[in-house]
């Protein structure tokens, strides 16, 4: 059924016809394909709520939002970002779930935010392991407690950092200390956690070791065992990340992988696993890293004074580590095998590629 | 309203290469996306020849409809088709490759030089001319007043301005009277509009102004600021109404041919009319460059390297053209310029000479030789080359692209040598971008024969000198003249004289001359 606009954007729209017809024209000119029809539901499903929503918060910024949002859901739009694809939902969901939820932050800054919830959501769905419809579910939740910007967009890196986006450990780390402990205990399911300390106090156990969750505190490290805690890569034929098998090298203290074609950095913890495909076609220089943490051709794994044998990784092709973390691959695999020490309750459990 | 589809900038890089570090990741990576967060504004910080590329590209796929590439780059193997019976040589570059007809006005306003645009009426002369008035920061209403409209009426207080007339009669003496000088005087983008058609006194006037930067009028001086000039001209030949002085034409750094409209690209300006656009009204500010950004460009081209390996292949295309063996006895005046400040026809004379390869001989094609001036605009537009696409350091493409236009207009071609008789070379006689192009390749080719790239005589007596003559001892100095002698005596033997050898006979006659008056001075005063 038809939905026509009302509301503050109607007025918009009214007011700024001939301007907005003209940009659509002119993203008809790069995209034959852009079906005005389409677009005008766009419009209606999808923009009329978020604008008449800020408008209500900043009624004198109405024209401001209404033009911003109307320009920057075009380009969009353009972009196929709303399209039929898996991935279009993820941006579908973010202009109708998260922005009306922050209308305050919309009016005032109505392109500024509306292009990093936009952009945020074009990133999570591109990574195939990011648990997107958490980082919707999170950023929803937190909305109404979102009075800054700044806040926002760190929340937004802390909540795409739980939900599998590994490579912004360090960031999203360094952003806690910024970020309200409302909001933090939202992100990290520790609604139930009462005490302040306690919230501190596991957030402190995630910095210090990357196979530990916010979820519960971490056993003694006498109750620890190996385990494999990540399996990552995959045949590219199969939809994963590499053509041969790949090798593992730590360089700067970082895990990079190669596959015969590209180098690879792999970021890794307890909330996911990202590859990053380098420029750089040359092998791996680096090395094996932490002598601590070793496997030998039999599967045997040590680390320090504790061991495991594990029969799947029979014959390694190579192996890297740091303090925390032991990388393996075989000659048979296109997977990397991550092995950390994680509390004996945990162990044996696999993450899926 | 001006659409903000309109308005967008090529993202950068547009240039893009492959990184040379590892990148870092970084919180903002998740803000980083399809759209942008702000409507870019001019950065001061941003590389400034990136910002070029974003105006070139701006300005080809939204402003001139302009689907060349004649500016041709290759990274590695490339595509070439041969079409008809004259054996059209058709490339597809396999690298970013660019059209002149946008390109050089844009580095003109980099360098602040001089850029004629030729071309018949309605190819967008003027428009692009009044685009880089606009990316200089002007508004459309200030740079389409400002433009010089050639006429035959033209006078020089329309050129130049008006004495008040209060002051005039008051005057007691010069200095009283007062100017109301043109506004366009004070711009940084100039436009003559068919300065083809000004009167010859008023082109002296205009003279004075390019070549010197300052107005006169009635004992009266008006300091111009440095300005980037763009002259029109319907008539390719200079022709016009009235005939262009030398000196102006002289002064001109760039000649660009505004090309044809491909037919295939009609659609295009149906739309335009249909959508009412006007691009000229519609430049994306972070686009528009600032005095400083202008500033700061030429700077940094300035400081683009060029090898001295490149330096020296064009040193040996410069040398090719000035000499004239039949035009003296004297080494020192067997140039062209002896024979035409004689009177006598170039060419008449150069056809008299005999025993040289008239087809090899690339100084029989040309009637003049290069410029100082010639040179060193050559010399700011190649880095200007290699700065607009990224590079610190010019590449021997950059100098291959850019000669032909640099030198569109002073070096003039002598139609009447033998090479051009020949069928696959006749185009040349009027594609002058070709013809100095091939003059290029041809001289490099030459310059590979003779292994100057690897073994120049001249280099280690070069280096050597520049190393000083303080301290050399006697001996020293006498083996170094030797060194001249042998290399003149080897020359000597049996060798035709071409021209690229005449500028090296130059240089070794002045490094003997001053050993010789060193070697005098050491033995004065041993004595």
């Amino acid at each position: 059924m038809e939905r026509r606009v009302t509301g503050a954007f109607a007025q918009v729209l009214a007011a700024g016809r001939e301007r907005f017809n003209a940009a659509f024209t002119a993203a008809r000119r790069t995209n034959r394909n852009l079906d005005g029809d389409r677009f005008l539901a766009h419009l209606a499903e999808r923009v009329m709520p978020v604008v008449n929503l800020a408008a209500a918060a900043a009624p004198e910024q109405a024209m401001d939002i209404g033009a911003a949002l109307f320009h920057i859901s075009l380009d969009l739009f353009a972009a196929g970002c709303f399209g039929t694809q898996s991935r279009a939902t993820l941006m579908d969901q973010a202009w109708r779930r998260i922005l009306p939820a922050i209308p305050g932050l919309i009016a005032a800054d109505p392109r500024g935010i509306a292009a990093a919830v936009s952009n945020a959501a074009y990133n999570l769905a591109a990574e195939k392991s990011a648990d997107g419809q958490g980082w919707l579910q999170r950023m929803q939740a937190i909305g109404a407690h979102l009075t800054d910007a700044a806040v926002l967009r760190k929340a937004g890196v802390i909540a795409a950092w739980r939900c599998g986006l590994a490579h912004f450990r360090e960031g999203a780390l360094s952003a806690c200390e910024n970020v309200p402990l409302s909001i933090l205990r939202t992100i990290f399911n520790m609604e139930g956690v009462k005490d302040d300390a306690q919230v501190l106090k596991r957030l402190r156990q995630l910095a210090d070791d990357p196979w530990s969750t916010a979820d519960a505190d971490m056993a003694p490290s006498a109750g620890q065992e190996l385990a494999i805690v990540r399996i990552c890569g995959g045949f590219r034929g199969f939809g994963g990340a590499f053509i041969q098998p790949p090798v593992v090298r730590l360089v700067n203290g970082r895990f990079m992988a190669y596959d015969g074609e590209f180098q690879w950095r792999l970021d890794a913890d307890a909330y996911g696993a990202v590859l990053h495909r380098l420029n750089q076609a040359e092998p791996l220089g680096g090395f094996t890293g932490s002598q601590i943490f070793r496997i030998d051709l039999k599967g045997k794994v040590t680390h320090g004074t504790v061991q495991a044998v594990f029969p799947e990784l029979l014959g390694s092709l190579s192996q890297a580590a740091t303090e925390t973390t032991l990388a393996v691959t075989l000659p048979h695999s296109h997977k990397i095998f991550l092995i950390a020490r994680v509390p004996a309750e945990k162990a044996g459990r696999k993450e899926p590629a | 309203m001006a659409s903000e589809k309109w308005r967008k900038v090529s993202e950068s890089p547009t240039r893009p290469k492959p990184a040379m570090e590892e990148k870092l990741f970084d919180v903002g990576d998740l803000y980083q996306g399809p759209v942008a967060e702000t409507v870019r504004m001019a950065d001061t910080g941003r590389p400034l020849d990136e910002k070029l590329r974003q105006a070139y590209f701006w300005i080809t796929n939204h402003a001139i409809i302009s689907p060349f590439y004649d500016i041709e780059y290759h990274k590695g193997p490339h595509q070439e088709f041969i079409l008809g019976d004259q054996k059209v040589r058709a490339l597809l570059p396999s690298d970013q490759s660019y059209s002149s007809y946008v390109l050089l006005p844009l580095l003109n306003l980099a360098v602040r030089r001089r850029c004629l645009l030729v071309g018949g009426p309605g190819r967008g002369k003027t428009a692009i001319a009044i685009l880089m008035g606009i990316l200089a920061g002007y508004s459309l209403k200030d740079i389409r007043r400002a433009i010089q409209h050639g006429q035959p009426q033209m006078t020089i207080a329309d050129l130049l301005g008006n004495p008040l007339p209060a002051t005039m009669v008051n005057a007691q003496k010069m200095e009283d009277v007062k100017i109301a000088w043109r506004k366009w005087l004070g711009m940084r983008v100039k436009i003559i509009d068919e300065y083809n058609r000004i009167p010859t006194r008023t082109q002296s006037a205009l003279l004075t102004v390019m070549a010197d930067n300052y107005a006169e009028l009635l004992d009266q001086i008006y300091e111009c600021p440095e300005a980037s000039w763009y002259l029109t001209a319907n008539d390719d030949e200079g022709g016009g109404t009235y005939q262009v002085i030398e000196a102006l034409r002289d002064r001109i750094d760039v000649v660009v041919k505004a090309l044809h409209f491909n037919t295939r690209f009609l659609n295009e300006l149906l739309l335009r009319i249909e959508e009412g656009l006007e691009p000229e009204k519609n430049v994306p500010p972070e686009i528009v460059f600032s005095e400083t950004d202008i500033g700061r460009m030429h700077r940094e081209i300035r400081g683009v390297v060029l090898p001295p390996e490149l330096r020296r292949r064009l040193e040996f295309f410069a040398a090719h053209f000035e000499f004239c063996e039949e035009g003296a006895r004297q080494l020192e005046y067997m140039t062209k310029d002896t024979v035409k400040l004689a009177g006598l026809d170039l060419i008449n004379v150069m056809k008299a000479g005999t025993g040289k390869d008239k087809l090899k001989e690339l100084g029989h094609q040309t009637r003049n030789g290069l410029s100082v001036r010639a040179l060193m605009t050559s010399l700011i537009y190649v880095k200007a080359m290699a700065y607009f696409r990224g590079e610190r350091t010019v590449a021997f493409e950059d100098i291959r692209q850019m000669l032909p236009f640099v030198l569109h207009d002073k070096l003039v071609q002598n139609p009447e040598a033998p090479y051009f008789e020949q069928a696959e070379n006749r185009a040349l006689r009027t594609d002058y971008v070709s013809w100095i192009r091939n003059l290029f390749d041809e001289s490099c080719k030459l310059f590979e024969q003779l292994n100057l790239d690897r073994d120049d005589p001249l280099i280690p007596l070069e280096q050597q000198f520049e190393n000083g003559l303080e301290g050399v001892a006697e001996e020293e100095v006498i083996e170094r003249l030797v060194a001249i002698e042998r290399i003149m005596g080897e020359w000597s033997r049996g060798r035709k004289f071409y021209g690229h050898m005449y500028d090296d006979i130059l240089k070794l006659k002045y490094l003997h001359q001053r050993y010789t008056n060193y070697l005098g001075w050491l033995q004065w005063k041993d004595a």
